[in-house]
């Protein structure tokens, strides 16, 4: 069994000959740079690091190294060329932070001085009053990707991968609007004003099937994953009422899962931060396949429950590992523990993709990610 | 349904827009200020709040309200101003030294605002000097809120009430403690006077401290 007939078996709800690995490949199993510095030391590779995503500090990590850790997913390195010359997009730094302004309109700050990621700071529709103001945003054009590329994703299909794109046009249905307009002020708007998020969240949907199709121009036929990201949870619950979810945001969805897939994407992943155990349901409505990081620290969102109540519907893509508490602070013994605990959890009747919770971070000690990956290593056999 | 229920609801569902010209309407109809700002807006709040802490309706839904009362409050303001009524009281608060964060501490201030009560919002990253000026010159205040989001922040929380205690002010005033790494058992720890997990909460805790 090689690792795309390991992936797409455990995606079809059956036991493979072991639990599919992805660590650095796919959305939010990725590598902040400078724990990817560790693991680079830690295996003794000088490479030059091709970062993927700016305001997280995300890597893409070598095909060395996700042969070394055996990983069973690989993901598309995608080159953007831009159509326009975006109004927005600009960066700048001052004596102690760096700036960035997005496609979007938004802007980030990380200061120089132990900052580990780009926060946000503000955006063109933070002060904006009525659906006038909200017209006057330029939307940005999906990029086009080079034909060339096609090349990396059809040698990773050749190698039995399973392949992934793990990038996404802005972000989800619900969580781009607080980007732009400030999280109050979208949140608000989704309850008293429905009908300004409507307009924004339609051509958030024609825009996003313009970006895949430009994606699929390239790699059509090459597809195994896609994720879409969306974060509905805190750690309490949802940000905002399961209703409003359900009817305001997941059609979207489901408009778009339904696109994808009839152009040939085998499954859909998403990615939604929190507890989100409430929608767990109306996610898998919607044509999702797979559901990632599982946030299992967060309420109601213990691997049992998890496993018992939808483990037949829905993929857990994830849930390996706590990254809030153990993987960073607890001691490499509490890592083996949590680990094994969870693939038990997690891993009968298949539909189980371990990786983190989330991202690896700067903070994770090497010791404790290699006390994960040998745990895993040691238990991951059906 | 009439005017006062049409403003109920407009609170209520966070009509914004609507609630300056159904207030203007229900004055002219011969409504008082009084009953408008009591029934109309404060005892909805209430039951919004209810909502809220029974998890019927989230954040999106209480922040809606409260910003809805806050612009018809604006509206009926200089009509109270006769001595028509009194506030329930005077609340002071403030998010502490280092801490940035303001959505939690917005809430609890629109929340305690709703339920009829004068509020003073020092903002972000208070010092506690300023926290003890401010209780200085309102001797009428009886509540004061301190925020805190970040763990790093939570000490600041002690440093204050230790000021406050010293300036010989803890008697006049009570203090009161939130934010995500707050727990009832840090504030027993610290020795403030109460601790409210949510805003809902909050403006609970501040009206019976007032009274």
């Amino acid at each position: 069994m090689n690792a795309r007939e390991r992936v797409l078996c455990a995606l079809s709800h059956k036991e493979p000959d072991r639990i599919p690995l992805d660590l650095g490949a796919g959305c939010s199993c990725k590598f902040t740079k400078y724990f990817y510095v560790k693991l680079l030391d830690y295996f003794g590779i000088k490479e030059d690091i091709e970062m993927n995503h700016i305001p997280y500090q995300l890597v893409n990590a070598s095909d060395k190294v996700l042969d070394l850790l055996k990983c069973d997913v690989r993901s598309a390195h995608l080159h953007p060329v831009p159509r326009e010359k975006n109004p927005y997009a600009r960066s700048w730094e001052t004596e102690d932070s760096y700036y960035l302004t997005n496609n979007w309109g938004v802007e980030y700050r990380m200061p120089k001085h132990q900052g580990l990621y780009y926060d946000l700071i503000g955006g063109v529709l933070f002060d904006t009053e009525d659906d006038e103001d909200d017209k006057k945003f330029i939307w940005p054009i999906p990029e086009k990707f080079p034909p060339a590329d096609r090349r990396e994703l059809g040698n990773y299909r050749a190698a039995g991968y399973a392949t992934y794109v793990s990038e996404q046009f802005g972000n989800g249905f619900l969580q781009q609007g607080p980007l732009m307009w400030g999280f109050e002020n979208w949140f608000a708007m989704l309850v008293a004003e429905p009908e300004r998020c409507e307009p924004f969240i339609e051509k958030l949907l024609t825009k996003k099937i313009e970006y895949y199709d430009n994606i699929l121009e390239v790699y059509g036929g090459l597809v195994d994953i896609c994720c879409e990201a969306d974060d509905f949870g805190t750690q309490r619950g949802t940000f905002i009422s399961p209703k409003v979810i359900r009817e305001m945001i997941l059609p979207y969805h489901k408009k778009l899962n339904a696109y994808l897939k009839a152009k040939g994407v085998g499954f859909m992943t998403l990615h939604s931060c929190g507890s989100v155990e409430a929608v767990i349901p109306d996610i898998i409505e919607a044509g999702f396949d797979c559901l990632n990081p599982v946030q299992i620290s967060a309420h109601n969102m213990s691997p049992q429950h998890l496993k018992k109540t939808y483990g037949k519907d829905i993929v857990f893509w994830g849930g390996g590992i706590n990254t809030q508490f153990t993987l960073p602070n607890g001691t490499p013994e509490q890592v083996r523990e949590e680990t094994k605990r969870n693939m038990d959890l997690f891993a009968r009747d298949g539909g189980f993709v371990f990786s983190t919770v989330h991202n690896v971070q700067d903070d994770v000690p090497i010791e404790n990610f290699i006390a994960m990956w040998e745990t895993f290593q040691d238990n991951c056999k059906y | 349904m009439n005017r006062m229920e049409e403003i109920r609801k407009a609170v209520e569902t966070g009509r914004r827009k609507q609630i300056a010209g159904l207030i203007k309407e229900a004055l002219e109809e011969g409504c008082s200020p009084f009953d408008i700002l009591n029934y109309g807006m404060i005892e909805t709040m209430g039951l919004v709040g209810e909502k809220f802490k029974t998890g019927e309706i989230y954040v999106p839904e209480m922040l809606v309200a409260a910003r809805t009362m806050k612009e018809g409050v604006e509206v009926i303001k200089p009509l109270l101003m006769s001595g028509q009524t009194a506030a329930a009281g005077k609340f002071i608060i403030g998010t502490v030294e280092g801490d940035l964060h303001d959505i939690g501490k917005n809430l609890v201030a629109m929340m305690v605002e709703s339920s009829g009560f004068a509020v003073i919002d020092l903002g972000v990253d208070v010092a506690p000097e300023k926290f003890i000026a401010a209780i200085r010159e309102n001797p009428d205040c009886q509540v004061v809120g301190l925020s805190a989001l970040l763990t790093t922040t939570m000490p600041s929380l002690g440093k204050i009430l230790t000021a406050v205690r010293e300036a010989g002010l803890h008697a006049q005033v009570k203090i009161i403690i939130g934010g995500a790494p707050i727990t009832q058992e840090y504030a027993d720890k610290i020795g403030a006077d109460g601790f409210a997990a949510d805003a809902a909460s909050a403006a609970t805790l501040v009206k019976e401290l007032a009274s």
